[in-house]
């Protein structure tokens, strides 16, 4: 059986989020018994499990939008619980989220929405606000002529940056992504998966992100979580998970979808091919020879 | 760019993003000191350089970096707690500056991690951007242009979309089977027969002020009597169709928009549009049709109701009798001012539905904008209501009616 606290052994200042005995309940539909989390700093952990497992409500109670019936949320040494307002306030701008279809506000362009944040929460001024969201437009990889589209203009992928960017605007230290490469098509996805790796080497961010892409998983995530009977059952890198034997997880990774991936990235490793890994930590030290 | 040298000394890892995470402490800042010291200058920076404490330090610091005159410059990092990406674009914006002033710089960072902030959080040179704003004259008359094409364009757009419903309506006869018979009597039982205790009510009230108000002034000259025309003339003739039209317009003209504008919004029509039907047929023809069928008699129920009020306030406060109120009513009462009133109706009612459903199909996908178009689409609706009004005013009274 594996360890459902497979994370807990590592020292405190470490683990980023921690979940402890966490409870959630619709009436009498309860989606999480007792379950337990730890994630580490800087790394990149998927949340697995089938549909209606409660993954998004998972994500939903860390952000605290979700209230639940026992257990405690503990963010970067931060009761969520007991903690004052401000105590609350300060580790929520610590965190950056990235809703499904990017919940940009529509009424706003891309580039007044990436500097929402700011506005709201600094007295930069204007120009120096510009200049951080325009980087953080170039950041997520987004062309500058979206600056002034409206979310209405763009592309849903396009949407999905625009919506990170936003997210990442104050520099969070978590990022917390739902089904971040839903929709987008197979190329788009991959770079997604590349950017996000990227960008957790270049600003030391931790991951968590609720997938269903086998590539994802494969491609960016350091651990994988798997949601399964109210708890998680096991936490752990992908070979690792399927060594344990679980009915469900050798189906996952292993079913016809599973190996696809797996041969994709065992190939890519293979041939040097663009690994989100291998390409992100070459970046930054291409771009030191050329002098920034 | 400068022959800037990326050096990594002191390879002391520093506590940068630690989980001291404090909300009742004031935040320490960020500060800067510029050291010379033999044709040499050392920008020693310290403390927290992240977005929350950058606000009036980065200009400071940009200031006095753009104002070195020196050959070489060295960047220090070593007393940098805290950086992230907004930091080390200012950063790098410095390094610009100083660059571009051709001085040599040089960065020197405990911590590698500062080093691939500052390679990934790089200025976008102003070139890059999309053009600036035209300055504020150029875009007024740009707006005052734009609105104009905006009036002429949605006029024409209603008056093509007016064509589209009778094409459809022309289809339709040909084709009854097609015709959405529930969609109709629900859009009939929505938009009409829900409307009438409000309609009831409010020309009720209407019917007293009017009957009262008159009542008080013509009593003055002993013509009390002539109230009882005057009640006739307003409320059979004009208050009734306009009351219960600016009623429907509020009611209906909104949600007609924001059924058919969230139904855009939410590519629900595009579907329509896919299956090979038409949202005319399905969405516009059972609305409009439902209105101008119930509208009729909701202005007949107004004009009743109206009168009774009318008749109420006039038989409460003088001594006309209930009995000699009917009696002088019949005696002077023209069925003209009826159907002058009753038939503005039908038009007052596809305008209404006309311009609720149109501004439904002009929504885009953002939320905002079904927001936007009821609004318009009410006022619109009522004005349109008080155009036809008075068109239908004036051609009466020149033909005598
Ligand atoms: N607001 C709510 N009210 C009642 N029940 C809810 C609510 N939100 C979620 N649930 C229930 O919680 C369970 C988990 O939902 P959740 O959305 O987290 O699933 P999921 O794991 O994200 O699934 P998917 O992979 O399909 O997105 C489901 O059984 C759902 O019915
Ligand atoms: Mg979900």
């Amino acid at each position: 059986m594996a360890d459902p606290r497979a994370g807990s052994s590592s020292s405190d200042s470490d683990v980023v989020v921690r979940l402890r005995g966490i409870t959630n309940r619709f009436g009498t539909n309860t989606v999480h018994q007792g379950l337990d989390l730890d994630v580490r700093r800087g790394e990149i952990l998927g949340l697995i499990g089938g549909s209606g497992t409660g993954k998004s409500v998972l994500l939903r109670t860390i952000i605290g939008l979700q209230r639940q019936a026992e257990g405690t949320v503990t963010i970067l040494g931060v009761t969520m619980e007991t903690a004052t307002p401000r105590e609350r306030a300060a580790v929520r701008r610590q965190w950056g989220v990235l809703f499904q279809d990017g919940a940009l506000f529509s009424s706003l362009s891309i580039g007044d929405n990436i500097q929402f944040p700011l506005r709201e929460f600094t007295s930069l001024g204007k120009g120096l606000r510009a200049d951080i969201a325009h980087m953080k437009l170039e950041l997520v990889g987004l062309p500058q002529s979206a600056w002034g589209k409206f979310p209405g203009e763009i592309s849903g992928g396009m949407r999905k940056r625009a919506g990170l960017a936003r997210a990442l605007a104050m520099d969070p230290k978590i990022l917390l992504l739902d089904e971040p490469t839903a929709g987008l098509d197979p190329i788009g996805a991959g770079d997604f998966d590349r950017l996000i790796v990227t960008l957790r080497d270049a600003i030391g961010l931790t991951v968590i992100l609720v997938t269903h892409d086998l590539d994802t998983l494969y491609a960016a995530c350091d651990r994988v979580a798997v949601l399964s009977d109210r708890k998680i059952y096991a936490i752990d890198t992908i070979p690792n998970l399927v060594k344990l034997g679980h009915h469900w997880i050798r189906e996952y990774f292993q079913g016809p979808r599973g190996r696809a991936a797996e041969g994709t990235y065992e190939r890519n490793q293979a041939s040097g091919a663009p690994d989100a890994r291998s390409a992100a930590a070459q970046t930054p030290t291409q771009e030191q020879e050329e002098g920034v | 760019m400068t022959d800037r040298l990326v050096s990594t000394v002191l390879p002391l890892k520093s506590p940068s993003g630690g989980p001291a995470l404090s909300g009742d402490r004031p935040a320490p800042g960020g500060d800067f000191a510029v050291e010379r010291a033999e044709g040499a200058v050392r920008l020693r920076l310290t403390g927290l350089w992240v977005t929350e404490t950058l606000a009036g330090l980065a200009e400071r610091f940009l200031q006095e970096a753009g104002a070195i005159q020196s050959a070489a410059v060295s960047l220090d990092l070593t007393g940098v707690t805290r950086l992230d990406t907004a930091g080390a674009l200012v950063i790098n914006q410095a390094l610009a500056r100083l660059g571009a002033g051709r001085c040599r710089t040089e960065v020197v960072s405990p911590d590698e991690e500062f080093i691939r902030l500052l390679n990934t959080a790089k200025p976008v040179p102003e070139g890059d951007r999309p053009g600036p704003q035209a300055p504020a004259p150029v875009r007024f008359v740009n707006q005052v242009g734009r609105n104009l094409t905006d009036v002429g364009r949605s006029s024409l757009g209603m008056l093509s979309f007016l064509g589209e419903f009778l094409g459809t309506l022309g289809y339709l006869a040909v084709r009854p089977g097609e015709i959405r018979w529930t969609s109709l009597a629900f859009h009939m039982d929505q938009a009409g027969i829900r409307a009438i205790p409000i309609v009831s009510l409010l020309s009720f009230l209407i019917g007293m002020v009017v009957a009262y108000m008159g009542m008080n002034e013509l009593a003055k000259f002993g013509a009390q009597f002539f109230s009882i025309k005057m009640l006739e003339v307003t409320i059979l003739r004009e208050m009734g169709v306009i009351l219960a039209a600016v009623l429907v317009a509020g009611r209906s003209a909104s949600s007609f928009t924001a059924q058919i504008g969230s139904m855009v919004a939410n590519e629900e029509v595009s579907a329509i549009r896919a299956l090979g039907l038409s949202p005319m047929v399905l969405l516009v023809v059972p609305r409009i049709v439902a209105l101008v069928l119930t509208f009729p008699l909701l202005v007949f129920i107004a004009d009743v109701v109206g009168v009774i009020g009318g008749g109420t306030a006039i038989c409460l406060t003088s001594d006309i009798s209930v009995e000699n109120f009917i009696t002088q009513f019949n005696n002077g009462a023209k069925t003209n001012n009826f159907l002058v009133g009753l038939i503005k109706a039908p038009f007052c009612a596809l305008a209404i539905g006309l311009v609720g459903c149109y501004h439904g199909f002009q929504a885009s996908t953002s939320a905002e904008s079904v927001g936007f178009l009821t609004t318009a689409s009410v006022v619109k609706a009522i004005f349109l209501v008080i155009v036809i009004d008075a068109i239908f005013a004036i051609f009466f009274v020149n033909i005598g009616l």
